[in-house]
């Protein structure tokens, strides 16, 4: 388990609370870099 | 009756709240204004409205109250890792085709887009349909919600809460419209933020620690500390049905996307999704209220709860000095006002715009059009009081029924329409016939325990909305949508010009 290293929580929850939900956050200024600034009457469609 | 300091610090935030609904009302002339912000907000305000929405009554009192049951799994399954994707994948579907079909085509409302999108009547009508009975579940969720909290807080009683709410939030709605509502929510947001600093702050002290409160969690029941669970609380298809419903479906969402139709520029969205998932991040600290107060349970601190959807109240008399409690508390109400104000002014905005000038084409002046929609926006508020004064026991589930409802309604037929050339008004009709009533049979056959499906009710509705809106629009012809832009590289069709002739 190891309580101390990880605040007492189990592997899975660390993971989950101190690298993918912060990574989440991370994702949605990716998209703020990736936008691209331009025609405002196109964008992808399938 | 409750602390003074407490009710002095409400009196301060209702004033606040009823100033800027005041400031707003001011810049009120006609429906665009009441519905659409006039399209005059900016990414800021845009973006903390977005989260101060979605962060509603459900959030702040019924997550907490699961959280006092089920330790880390409903904070891991829902905000962390499912709903917080929400902002990158409702921004980068809709948010920039939204916008700008809604200025070229006058659209003012969801249902409006729709029509546009698909140029069918009947589909406005099933939108309006399905989003005043959305809205209208999801509204006495959030009245209920605020009844609690005054109940405990204040001192007063549940209907005196639930009177003190709509007078309030149905004021600053009703007189400020959308723009009342974004400059609220925007304030909203800052109380809420700031509630949720305070209880990572100082919380943890009161049951010895982050690293304590896990241990006491862990030794009472392992399973309070894992992010799903089958022997006890959410299941993994608990987990995936919150991708589902919250990371994706809220795509279905109008309190959400009519947002996108406020903003002054469509450029101007490129940082409000980071903007409001940062937010929705720091609010989400006030969940481990839930788990704090659960943890002083088992440390013999405090009694144990009878009912669960008092656990964030309860945290906050129990912990906390008047004047943080008063503030922390104001944060809870504000994500509940924050909205339910939304919900009036889209209900508001479908009843009059969609029902009654669209639908039975009455013609309204400019003037009409806004004391038509402020008289909605009454009727609304009370008839849904009315419902709430005997709302069901756990609030959170009434809220992520109505969810769910709204994404299998709404959610596929609003992505393929401006997504996919193919999407055409029988799939959509279809998707959102088939969605919504299935959503709502499944939801009351689970309730009469005649089901007992692994995955939420309104996720499976969700999915197979999606299943019949792919399917039947390849079955039917194809529909040639003109709103949308052309294919990039499509011939211009036409004589040859002159230089090629030459």
């Amino acid at each position: 388990m190891g309580d101390f290293d990880m605040f007492g929580l189990p592997t899975i929850s660390f993971v989950m609370l101190f690298v993918i939900w912060p990574l989440w956050l991370l994702l949605s200024f990716l998209y703020g870099f990736l936008y691209k600034e331009g025609r405002e009457d196109e964008w992808d469609i399938l | 009756m409750g602390h003074p300091v407490i009710i002095g610090i409400f009196i301060a935030y209702f004033a606040g709240v009823l100033g800027l609904g005041y400031m707003a009302s001011r810049t009120q002339k006609n429906m665009t204004d009441f519905i659409v912000a006039g399209r005059q907000m900016g990414p800021i305000l845009v973006a903390f409205s977005t989260c101060a929405t979605i962060a509603s009554g459900f959030f702040f009192v019924g997550l907490p109250g699961l959280c006092y049951n089920l330790g880390y799994q409903p904070l891991l399954s829902l905000p962390a890792m499912n709903a917080i994707l929400a902002y990158v994948v409702v921004f980068g579907l809709l948010a920039k085709p939204m916008r700008y079909l809604s200025e070229k085509h006058g659209a003012l409302t969801v249902p409006d887009l729709f029509q546009t999108l698909y140029e069918n009547k009947h589909i406005r009508t099933l939108c309006s349909t399905i989003i005043l009975i959305g809205i209208f579940a999801y509204m006495v969720s959030q009245w209920a919600a605020m009844g609690i909290m005054f109940q405990t807080l204040l001192g007063s009683t549940y209907i005196v809460g639930l009177l003190v709410g709509v007078v309030i939030v149905g004021g600053y709605c009703t007189f400020g419209g959308q723009t009342g509502n974004i400059y609220n929510d925007a304030f909203q947001m800052v109380v809420m933020m700031f509630g949720g600093i305070l209880v990572i702050l100082f919380g943890f002290d009161h049951v010895g620690g982050f690293t304590q409160m896990n241990i006491t969690l862990g030794k009472a029941r392992p399973e309070l500390l894992l992010p799903f669970s089958d022997t006890y609380g959410l299941s993994f298809w608990t987990f995936i049905s919150f991708f589902l419903l919250y990371a994706v479906g809220t795509v279905g969402q109008p309190q959400f996307t009519t947002r996108f139709y406020t903003i002054r520029k469509v450029d101007m969205l490129r940082w409000a999704p980071a903007i409001a998932a940062s937010c929705y991040f720091v609010i989400t600290f006030f969940l481990f209220s839930g788990m704090i107060y659960r943890a002083a349970v088992l440390q013999g601190k405090v009694p144990a709860l009878t009912n669960p959807d008092l656990a964030v109240s309860q945290y906050i008399v129990t912990f906390m000095n008047p004047t943080m409690a008063g503030l922390v508390l104001a944060a809870a109400v504000a994500a509940i006002m924050s909205t339910v104000s939304t919900f009036i002014v889209v209900a508001a905005s479908t009843v009059t715009r969609d029902i009654l000038e669209q639908g039975m084409g009455k013609k309204l002046t400019e003037s009409q059009g806004l004391w038509y929609s402020r008289f909605a926006a009454i009727a609304i508020c009370l008839l849904t009081v009315l419902l709430a004064i005997k709302p069901p026991d756990l609030i959170a589930w009434l809220g992520n029924a109505a969810f769910g409802f709204l994404s299998a309604s709404l959610g596929p037929a609003l992505v393929a329409g401006v997504r996919w050339r193919r999407a055409n008004w029988q799939g959509a009709l279809a998707s959102m016939f088939i969605g919504g009533g299935l959503a709502l049979v499944l939801y009351f056959m689970k309730t009469a325990k005649m089901i007992a499906p692994k995955l939420d009710t309104g996720a499976i509705a969700f999915l197979v909305s999606i299943v019949v809106m792919i399917v039947v629009s390849l079955m039917t012809s194809k529909q040639e949508r003109s709103v949308l832009p052309q294919p990039k590289n499509k011939k211009a069709v036409g004589p040859t010009p002159a230089s090629e002739n030459s």
